[in-house]
């Protein structure tokens, strides 16, 4: 389904991030990526999603056939690509549930799909509600606006169980939930595992992966990824911590 | 250069207007009591004196009257007011009470005033010449605190008037709409739409005070003024949608007076025209006197849109709010100066001002100016003013979900401008000002590019 080649990019105009990236997942897979804070996790999250400011420098992505970075972030989004945030966006004055239909149409025009009127996206969402425990009082506020971190990251899961995407990218979804929040925000994405979708979740701490456990693990350290393996080289991970990452980087630099 | 050309331009406009004031007069001889003629010989006088304003003038800076000086008006056609029904409801508020003037020509065939709820007299100039000539001159000629050339040019040219009188403690409901349609013709046109309103003690009205072309390409100058008396007590929900023809010129002046623990609400909403210019007065005259102004325009391509607004605290406790919005795409220009006055003795007075705008384009361009003048010293007053751009985080996470660039801009144009739109009561125009809004922008790319 996802094929990255060699991949390297840098901020536009500044730095490389990215220094020769490979990955290959397949329907129904999920895999981790997991490495130390700056090593790229998030810029290869958003250059896969079509975030503007990078340049590729280097490398392929082909997503279903196609040449994902030739697309549009919409068109990636309507060819079933989504990125949950790890800082997601506040958007004051759109309400939440006015943006996700909206959204939910858009994408549905683009594969030829009817519309869904107010009152189908409304049994829609009460069906949604009860796979991310969300407060359904949040969804008729204004996007994100005054969210805390924690109904931020719920709402991204939220998102996502609306839209259905093919292709998953989770950018630390975990990161500041307490344990309860974590498990249902785990169990949301559980809920949305499907032979036919991937999902491509990427941490920082291996916590995440006792919920959700992964079919491959990936250590990204400088902009590539260092090693792959099975959901034990997270257990690895959390033995050794990224020590031997950065020693490994360091001497192959 | 342009100044000279733009002195000859005047002057080459006031001649041409001196020749067709002379013919007005003279076809309206005998029809209109003395002191009407009397009044419009008056401010033909003062406007000669004062000619057409220039960008010397500070109250002028930055928008330019050439184009209106370079152009011959014709007197405005009357066309067949049948023809105009389909009109009504697509450019109108479409609200159950209305009335209707066409190219500044009051048409009751064309209103909606059978109904008309108890404490709510609405006439034509005619008619209200005939009922009573002191009402009517009260109404229409009490000194005002402000004038200007388009003031006194329409005091002196103007061809019929609407005359609203809501009476004592009257609370009328619902709103009441005041449809000025400009029609399609010919040669370009003037029209001078005149509305004058008076709340006695207590009265409550909403008024849709709608301005609208029928065809983009329609050129015609539409020279409006409203005045509105608000007594002790009372209060008005003033909702302006200026939606003019897009070749059009749009100069209006607006000048409220309000008593004692009065209220004038206003939104003004500016959609249309190639040159849209509103000018809002408002004097709180009395003790616990209330304004509360807010405003949009939404304009591109090579549109020009200015709202100078004024507030005159003229008594102490007097309170006024203003909150202006601007969304300016292509070549556009918006120009906002919003003065407040605080006078001598207005002690306790508040005020506070905001002014943002939201430029979609690299070329679009806003001007803001507060002119604060304080003259007492116990006041709370505030004002501040933005120019950014659309925020390209929250552009990118719209897009992450699906919706295109074009799409997510109407978005988060609405999310800016709703604030203002969102107090309109009246349902089916509210939801059609947001339509509006939420609509594919063309914006173009931040200014990162
Ligand atoms: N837009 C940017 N401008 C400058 N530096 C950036 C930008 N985005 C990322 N970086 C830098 O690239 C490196 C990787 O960042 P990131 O991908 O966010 O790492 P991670 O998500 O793994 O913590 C960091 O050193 C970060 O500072
Ligand atoms: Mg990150």
């Amino acid at each position: 389904m996802l094929k990255i080649t060699n991949l390297q990019a840098r901020v536009a105009g500044g730095k490389q991030i990215l220094n020769g990236v490979n990955l290959e997942v397949r329907p129904g897979e999920v895999h981790a990526i997991m490495g130390p804070n700056g090593s790229g996790k998030s810029t290869l999250a958003h250059v896969l999603a079509g975030r503007e400011g990078y340049e590729i420098i280097g490398g392929t992505v082909e997503y279903q056939g196609q040449d994902l970075l030739a697309l549009a972030p919409e068109e990636r989004a309507r060819a079933g690509v989504f990125l949950a945030f790890q800082y997601p966006v506040e958007i004051p004055g759109v309400s939440n549930m006015f943006f996700l239909r909206t959204a939910l149409n858009e994408i549905r025009r683009h594969r030829g799909e009817e519309e869904v009127d107010a009152m189908d996206f409304m049994a829609l969402v009460k069906k949604k509600l009860k796979i991310v425990d969300i407060d359904e009082a949040l969804l008729k506020r204004p996007v994100n606006a005054g969210f805390s971190g924690g109904e931020k990251k719920r709402n991204e899961i939220f998102q996502l169980a609306v839209l259905e995407p093919t292709l998953a990218i989770l950018d630390e979804t975990d990161s500041g939930l307490d344990i309860d929040a974590l498990r249902t925000v785990a169990w949301g994405v559980n809920a949305m595992r499907s032979p036919k979708r991937a999902i491509v979740m990427v941490t920082h701490y291996q916590r995440l992966l006792e919920y959700i456990v992964p079919d491959r693990v990936h250590v990204l350290a400088g902009g590539r990824i260092l090693r792959s393996g099975g959901k034990d080289l997270a257990l690895h991970l959390e033995e050794q911590g990224y020590k031997w990452v950065k020693d490994e980087t360091a001497g192959v630099r | 250069m342009a100044d000279t050309e733009t002195l000859a331009g005047a002057a080459q406009a006031e001649d041409t207007g001196r020749q067709d004031f002379s013919a007005f007069l003279a076809a309206r001889r005998g029809q209109e009591p003395e002191w009407l003629e009397q009044a419009r010989a008056d401010a033909f006088a003062r406007f000669s004196e004062r000619g057409y304003p220039t960008r010397r003038d500070e109250d002028w800076k930055y928008t330019s009257v050439e184009p209106l000086c370079a152009t011959r008006f014709a007197a405005a056609p009357r066309p067949n007011p049948a023809a105009l029904v389909p009109w009504l409801d697509l450019r109108g508020a479409a609200a159950p009470l209305r009335v209707v003037l066409v190219n500044g020509r009051f048409e009751r065939g064309l209103s909606s005033l059978e109904a008309l709820p108890a404490g709510l007299v609405v006439s034509g100039l005619k008619e209200a010449l005939a009922a009573g000539e002191e009402d009517a001159r009260a109404l229409l000629l009490s000194s005002r605190p402000v004038e200007d050339a388009f003031t006194v040019l329409n005091t002196a040219l103007f061809e019929d008037a609407v005359l609203i009188r809501v009476a004592a403690g009257a609370a009328i409901s619902p709103p009441l709409e005041v449809l000025s349609l400009a029609t399609t013709a010919r040669a370009p046109f003037a029209s001078r739409p005149r509305v004058a309103l008076a709340l006695a003690e207590g009265a409550r009205l909403t008024l849709l005070d709608c301005h609208a072309g029928c065809r983009d390409d329609d050129v015609y100058f539409s020279n409006a003024l409203l005045d509105a008396d608000l007594g002790q007590g009372a209060f008005l929900e003033h909702v302006r949608v200026e939606d003019e023809a897009r070749s059009a010129f749009h100069v209006s002046a607006c000048r409220v007076a309000v008593a004692g623990s009065a209220t004038y609400n206003s939104t003004f909403v500016t959609f249309g025209g190639r040159l849209a210019r509103n000018r809002l007065h408002v004097v709180l005259a009395r003790e616990e006197a209330r304004a509360d102004l807010r405003g949009l325009y939404r304009i591109d391509s090579d549109q020009h849109a200015d709202h100078h607004t004024t507030i005159d605290h003229a008594a102490p406790k007097t309170t006024s709010r203003e909150l202006y919005k601007g969304v300016i795409d292509g070549k556009a220009q918006g120009v906002f100066c919003g003065r407040i006055l605080v006078r001598p003795g207005a002690q306790k007075t508040s005020a506070e001002q905001s002014n943002a705008n939201l430029l979609l384009a690299r070329e679009a361009a806003a001007h803001s100016t507060p002119q604060l003048e304080i003259y007492a010293d116990d006041v709370q007053c505030r004002h501040g003013s933005t120019i950014g751009q659309l925020d390209e985080e929250m552009l990118f996470y719209i897009r992450s979900r699906g919706i295109d660039r074009a799409a997510a801009c109407g978005l988060l144009t609405y999310a800016f401008g709703n604030e203002v739109i969102e107090r309109i009561g009246f349902e089916p125009l509210r939801d059609r000002l947001s339509r509006r809004l939420l609509a594919k922008t063309g914006a173009s790319r931040g200014q990162e590019e």
